[in-house]
Formats: C-alpha cells, structure tokens, sequence
C-alpha cells in the first residue's frame, strides 16, 4: 500500500534530503513538500495524508500546534517529528500534541526509512531518557485521585502492568528485540505497546486539558 | 429577753462574725438581771462574798461555816489586783432565788475563771474541774459552763459555793457570774468557748499549714526572704497561740512563750518591710537587737521574782514601739497603695490594736472577764499574704498567656523570615548552580565542539580534508553535543538510564559499521553523584572506549555489561569485543589517558586489557559513593 507523505520542514536542504530519502522507497509517496506550519495546515486539509514528516520549529506557528491539528481531523495520519537531538522536551510535547514517533535528522538514510516504515506497521521507538520520564509521569498522577476519576470518563489512560515492564526495560537501555526476549513477546508486539503508551500519554494530556477546563466552569458556576 | 436570746442563738458561728461575737460578747449582756427576791431567766452577779484561806490547798474540804471571815467582794474578781498571794486558795458564795413554779434546767456560766475550782450547791458538792489540791493545774483562761442538778436546787433561797484553787504562775480570779436558764446560757457558754478556745486552736492549724507552705515557697526561691520571715513568724505565733488554750501548760512551754510576744512583733515587723519591698536593715537590727535585750530581761526578772514590774516595763516600751512601727510600716505600705499593701496595712494596724487590748487585759486594767484577742488578729494577714499571691499567680497566668501569643507571633515571624531568608539562599543557590552550568558548558562548548570545528574548519580551508573525514569530524561534533545535551536530563542516580540513552545514541552508527551490541548489564544501585557534569565525564568515557573499538578493532561484537562489586564499594562497567586486540602503541593510546584522567576525577578507575585469543576488555570502575 502507497503511504502518502507531507513534509513540513522550513530548512530546504533537508527538505530535499527527506524527499530524497524517502523517492528510494516505492512505498511512499510526497504528495507536498511545505516550508511553514500554515501551508502544512492548509495541506493537511486538502491532501489529508498518511503520514506528516515535521519539524517543530517552525517559522510562522510552532509545529505542535500542527501536530496536534493532524491528531484531531485525521486519526489516521502518522505524525512523525524530525528533531535534531531527540530531546526529552520536543518529543514529548510531540507526543503529547498526538505525534506517534520521532526520527533524528542527522539519521542515515537506512535508519530514517527504517523508522517511518517501523511506524506505519504500528510501532514506535523510545529511548531510555524517555521511557524513564513517562514512567516517573504515569507513576506521579497514578496517585491523584482525579486524574483516576477522569481515566474512568476518558477511558483507561492507566498504564497496564505490561506497559510498565515496557517502560522499565527501555529505561535500562534494551531495545525491542531484548525487550521481546525478556518478556517473551516479539519485537514487534513490544513497539505497538509502545506506541499504545504514545497515545495513552496524548489522550491524557488532553484529559488534563478537560479536567482543568471543567474545574475551571465549575469555579464559574460556584 | 427571750427576743434577744434566740437573736443571739442565730448568730452565725463563722470566722467572719468573729469580731461581731467578740463586741457582743465583751459587752455586759443586756439581757443578765441582778439576782433578786423573784427568780429572772438568767441572773448576773456582779458581787460575790468571799472568803480568804490562807493556808495551803487541801485536795478536799468542807465549805466554810456561816461564821468564817465572808467580805463582799467585785466581781469579777482578781486575786492580783487583791493582793491575795496565789498559794493561798479561796472561797465565793452567791445565793439565788428558784421559783418552784418554773421548771426549766437551771445552769452556772463562767466566763473566765482559774480553772482549778469545786462547786457546790447548798452544801453538796456537784462538779470539779482541774486539780485541787498541793500540784493546781497551770491554767488561766478558762471558760465553764455547769447544769445545776434539780435534786439540789430548792423552792426560794439557794446557795453557790466555788473553791477556788490557784497554780502558782498563772493569773489567778473569777469573772461575773451567771445562773439561770440552762439553753439560754449553754448558748452563750458555746459563743464564748469558740473565740476564747476553739478559734486559737483552728487558726494554730491554720497558721501550721501556711507556715508550711510559705516554708516551701521560700525553700524553692531563698531570693525572696518574705516568705521565711512569714513562716518564722507564723512559728512563733504558733507558740503563742499554744499559750491561750493549752491547759495545765509545761514549764519548757510557758518558757518559750514569755518573750514570744517580742520575737512576733520583730518578725512581723521584718515581714511586712519585705512585702512592702523596703527591708530596713539598720532599724531592724536594733529591733532585734531590743527583743534579745528583752528576752534576756524578761528571763531574768522571772527567776529574781520582779517579773511583774519588767513585763510592765517591757510591753509597755513594746506597746509604744508598735505604734512608730505602726507609722513606719504604713509609710512603706502607702508609698506603693496597691490592694495587698492596704491589706497587709489594716492587718497590721488590727493586730498591734488587739495586741494593745491584750497588753491592756494582761496588766488587767480590763477586768478579769475580758477576752485575749491576739489570735484572732493573724488570718488576717495571711488573707493579705493570699492577696498578695493570687494577684502574682493571675498575673504570672496572664503574663504567661500573653507571652505565649507573643510567641506565637514571634515564632510566625521568624518563620516568614526563615522562609525569606531560605528563599533567598536557594535563589543564590540557584544563580551559582546556573552560573557554574553555564562555566561548565562554555569550557564544554570550547574545549569540545569549538576546537573541532575550528581544527575542521582550518583543515577545509587547507583542502587537506577528505569528505569522507569531513563526515566523520561532523559526526563527532554532533555527537559531542548529543552527550552534553543528555548529560543535563535530571536521570536521579541512575547509571543505565545513562549508558542507555549512550546506546540508543550509538547503536545506529554500530549497525552501520557491522557490529552487534550485546547488552548484558544488572541493575546498579542509585549513585548520589550523578549531576551533569560527572554524568558527562562517565559518558565520555564510554564513549571514547565505544569509538576506539569502532575505530581500531575491527570488532564484529561488543559486549556491554555492568555489575557491583560491594566488597571494593565500587560498580563496574565493562565493554569487551571480539577485534583485533589492544595495541598500546596505536592512536588510541592518547584516547585511553583521556578516559583514565576522567575517570581519576570521579574516583574511578579505567583498565585496558587485551584479551586471550584477540580482544579488548575495557573496565570502568567508579565508587558507589563518591568521595570528594
């Protein structure tokens, strides 16, 4: 199946390097290549592609709002955020905003195609700095009380015991085919787990989002 | 009369009416008729007739014939101010009349008598009290009362006879006499032997127990000699007090008691300066000085037999100087005219009137019915000591309360300040740690990614530098930078969540170039150590090691694996491949002097050691705790 990608990156060197990348695989597809977050918008509404390849920093809007604009009208879509460092920070505003992934700009064009394809089959990667912060995240709001109330409305965006085994063994460092061995999984069950985690983290995220929003109508109504 | 009987009957018995049961009572009651022809309720004899034994004290003999030597005598009557030697012993007669138609019990009422007495009623003895006979029962201030039995009592004329035996030292006399109604006179009997026995005993257990206490307060705060002066005081009260009630007394007592009177007035004297909080030393020294010269005076003037004229002399330069005390006292009183010193004023001023009264009766200028008031003066200043007390323990309670919210703000205000002043602290705190983060990432920044690129860019300038090398340089810069970005992420102690994200980093680039990673560690337990910079020092050197296999082994596996070793306090992590083996001459030896200078400065330790059948084994040691 043809994936068809959006590329949102205001540096055009690496706009090319994308297209370029990714023209070695038949299986995709760039139906646009925009440099601003606005034209990404307007893209995403007429094209509404498979897969949206970004990067957050963005000249006119910051690339989250995108990302999250994607998540909200096209659930289908991959977002996948193209950082340079992969930092803690951007990734996981990415995720939460509803990225699924991230891939490293300075990644050998093996590794890049690698990634996008792990994507689209389902899964995600993770390093051990954040596996670690969304351990020490679920962990933290697990013990507040209306976090768990609002998990009964939102759905269970609790982490499964399996889920945090997960995050334990890629904060020591394991990578999926490790992970897989230790728990007696494929490789492949352990990155949509991951992925599965991704969303959870977004759903929540958003859940804080209502939480506050209603606390804040009730203060008005009081 | 009946009116005023019952009225008296009423009266209340308390403390508080005492002084208006004394007015009463040192009155001549209103309602006593002299004996005459018809029988009145109660019958006064202000006379009596009297005969004059002189002879010694036989323990029993009959009532002198109608013949013997009668004299018509005052009453009350006092043997002393008669002349009448006290070895000598006495008898009154008084003659009433019975109305045989009245049938109510009929009693005698004896305000004050020497106790060692006999009654009889027309002829026949009916009652004795004390010891008759050659050894009389010290006593002097006794108050009787007798039912006069009706099998001896006859229509019209009845006669009373009382001997009278006197000790030797004590005052000997009889006061009025009253026969009549037995409930009307048992009524004032009772009145009568409260104030002058029953009140002394309560008020020597009362003053007891305050002596006790004041006693203790002083013995838990010396600083405040009030307090002991108070309790000696109340001592010597004590014994005094004894003196009033205290029948058929021991000579060792009665000792003690002549200069008793002396010691109470200093003493008071000294006490009432001390809660005035003007103790005058000079003037109290000379009191002292005056009670000893008395004591000695009055002891002398017992035992030469001119104790009469010397107690005259010396109570009566004592009752003077009671008055300029009097004046002296209510100068340091009024200076600061609190409640208590009112008190303690009025009490004293009270107590030298009674002790006046006393002194008046003791030279029996009164009349020998006449009450000794003393005792009843000294509650009243312990009620001036309990003032003066309750004013300091409410104090000390609302002091106490208002010291405590005082506090309460206090601790609150330090508090805000101690908040501030941390706040404060932790900014500076965090100005420094930022300050020094900033240093560390500069020289990061200079020593690292800056040289390299500058020696890159310089070397591109020359045209000396291959694409392929160009690559490479660039790669290690971003890799530079990649370790110090991850080295600021707050990892909390934990070592694999470093070497990890060190992996994750590698990997990539390992799979390029063909080699396998195993990852073989153990779980390490939190080193404390672990802040950015040490955590880039421990990265590097990973790092380094990770490049010279990439670079020198060609190695097709590395292993990585991490443990504890608790018995050397250290965790190791260990990277071994399966290349060509270690070559101490190559390029990389500057890289492994690298790893070895970082890892001293964490304590740690770096070793290199080529394996048996080719292979390198790079160990890192580093301490569980790092010492500084």
């Amino acid at each position: 199946m043809l994936a068809r990608v959006l590329i949102v990156e205001d540096d055009s060197a690496f706009r090319a390097r994308y297209a370029e990348m990714l023209a070695r695989d038949p299986a995709f597809d760039v139906i646009a290549s925009v440099g601003t977050a606005g034209e990404g918008l307007a893209m995403l509404d007429l094209r509404k592609p498979d897969v949206l390849l970004l990067d957050i920093g963005l000249p006119d809007i910051s690339g989250i709002e995108v990302i999250r604009h994607a998540s909200q009208t096209l659930p289908k879509c991959e977002c996948m955020v193209v950082t340079v460092f992969g930092d803690e920070e951007h990734v996981l505003a990415s995720i939460e905003a509803g990225a699924s992934g991230y891939l490293l700009k300075d990644a050998s064009p093996e590794n890049f195609l690698a990634g996008i394809r792990e994507l689209i089959n389902g899964g995600s990667p993770i390093s051990p700095i954040i596996a670690r912060r969304l351990l020490k995240r679920f962990q933290a709001e697990n013990v507040g009380n209306a976090v768990e109330d609002l998990a009964d409305k939102a759905g269970d965006v609790a982490l499964s015991q399996r889920e945090k085994e997960i995050l334990l063994l890629a904060s020591k460092g394991f990578n999926y085919p490790e992970m897989g061995k230790l728990m007696g999984i494929s490789p492949h069950t352990v990155t949509s787990h991951v992925k599965k985690i991704y969303r959870k983290l977004a759903v929540h995220s958003r859940g804080e989002a209502v939480f506050e929003a209603n606390r804040m109508g009730l203060i008005r109504t009081l | 009369m009946q009116v005023m009987a019952s009225a008296h009957a009423r009266m209340p018995r308390g403390f508080v009416t005492i002084f208006a049961a004394v007015a009463m009572l040192t009155a001549v009651p209103a309602w006593a008729q002299s004996a005459n022809a018809a029988e009145a309720a109660v019958a006064e004899f202000s006379r009596a007739e009297f005969v004059h034994i002189a002879s010694r004290k036989p323990a029993s003999s009959p009532p002198p014939p109608q013949s013997a030597h009668w004299q018509e005598v005052a009453l009350p009557d006092s043997w002393r101010k008669a002349d009448r030697p006290r070895t000598n012993h006495g008898w009154y007669r008084l003659s009433f009349t019975i109305d045989a138609q009245r049938n109510t019990p009929r009693a005698i009422y004896i305000p004050r008598i020497t106790n060692n007495v006999e009654l009889f009623l027309n002829g026949a003895s009916f009652a004795v009290s004390g010891r008759l006979g050659e050894d009389p029962e010290a006593s002097w201030n006794v108050t009787q009362y007798y039912h006069l039995p009706a099998g001896l009592l006859r229509p019209g004329r009845n006669e009373l006879l009382i001997r009278l035996h006197p000790d030797g030292a004590s005052r000997a006399g009889l006061s009025r006499v009253y026969v009549g109604d037995a409930a009307l006179l048992g009524e004032q009997y009772e009145s009568r032997h409260f104030i002058q026995t029953l009140a002394p005993q309560f008020i020597t257990g009362l003053l007891g127990l305050v002596a006790l206490f004041s006693l203790s307060i002083w013995w838990k705060r010396r600083n405040e000699s009030m307090f002991g002066f108070f309790a000696l005081m109340l001592m010597v009260a004590i014994v005094r007090l004894v003196h009033y009630y205290l029948r058929d007394e021991h000579l060792w007592l009665a000792l003690l008691t002549v200069p008793s009177i002396c010691w109470l007035t200093v003493l008071q004297v000294q006490f009432a300066l001390r809660f005035a909080g003007q103790p005058m030393p000079r003037f109290e020294k000379a009191l002292i000085a005056f009670a000893a010269v008395s004591t000695i005076a009055l002891f002398a003037a017992a035992a030469i037999g001119w104790y009469g004229p010397v107690t005259l002399l010396v109570y009566s330069v004592f009752a003077v100087l009671s008055l300029v005390i009097l004046v002296v006292l209510s100068k340091s009183l009024l200076r600061n005219a609190t409640v208590e010193n009112i008190l303690m004023l009025s009490a004293i001023a009270i107590n030298v009137a009674l002790g006046m009264h006393d002194f008046f009766n003791y030279q029996e200028w009164l009349g020998f019915d006449s009450l000794y008031l003393l005792p009843l003066g000294l509650p009243l200043l312990m009620l001036a000591v309990a003032a003066l007390l309750v004013k300091r323990f409410v104090g000390t309670l609302g002091g106490y309360e208002k010291l405590n919210s005082e506090l309460v703000h206090l601790v609150a205000d330090r508090e805000r300040e101690l908040t501030l002043s941390y706040e404060t602290l932790r900014n500076l705190d965090q100005q420094r740690a930022t300050a020094e983060e900033r240093q560390r990432l500069m020289r990061d920044m200079h020593d690292g990614i800056g040289s390299h690129l500058m020696s890159t860019l310089a070397l591109a300038r020359m045209g000396t530098l291959s694409q392929h090398d160009m690559q490479e340089i660039l790669a290690d810069c971003i890799d530079e930078l990649k370790i110090t970005i991850d080295s600021l992420e707050p990892v909390e102690s934990d070592l694999l969540v470093v070497l990890g994200n060190l992996r994750y980093r590698l990997e990539p680039r390992l799979n390029l170039a063909g080699i396998e990673l195993e990852w073989a560690v153990n779980d390490l337990p939190p080193l404390a150590y672990l802040d950015p910079e040490n955590t880039r020092s421990i990265l590097r050197i990973v790092q380094e090691a990770f490049t010279n296999t990439l670079k020198h082994a060609h190695a097709k596996r590395i292993t990585l694996s991490t443990g504890v070793d608790y018995n050397n306090a250290r965790v190791w992590v260990r990277l071994t491949d399966d290349g060509v083996g270690f070559n101490p001459g190559s390029k990389s030896g500057r890289g492994v002097e690298n790893m070895r200078g970082r890892a001293v400065k964490l304590n740690g330790q770096v070793d290199v050691t080529p394996l048996k059948g080719g292979g390198t084994c790079v160990n890192l040691y580093l301490p569980l705790a790092k010492l500084s």
